[in-house]
């Protein structure tokens, strides 16, 4: 997986902003939603991300899943996705 | 070697 052109991610304390340049619109994302972004950065699928997350948090791996797709949806939704 | 706690991943649109 990988962001789109337009779409920059700088890592802050709280999580991450995500700067999408095409349509000068800003996003901010806590500290879990940084995790993915920075997976999606490193080029994981979304198979690997629910994997690495479901070993480094503690919580229930179908909630983590279905977590983590609705965010992916939303990404998708916003066109940050490439 | 305590895990995190999961938190649900947010997106929140700021622009103005």
């Amino acid at each position: 997986m990988k962001f789109a052109n337009s779409v920059k991610v700088r890592s802050e304390k709280f999580g991450s902003v995500v700067f999408e340049t095409l349509r000068e619109r800003v996003f901010v994302s806590n500290t879990t939603g940084a995790d993915v972004l920075k997976l999606i950065e490193d080029g994981k699928t979304k198979e690997e991300i629910i994997a690495d997350l479901s070993a480094k948090y503690d919580g229930n791996e179908s909630t983590i899943k279905n977590d983590i797709a609705e965010y992916f949806a939303c990404l998708e939704q916003n066109n940050l996705l490439a | 070697s305590k895990k995190q706690k999961w938190e649900k991943p947010s997106l929140e649109n700021v622009s103005t």
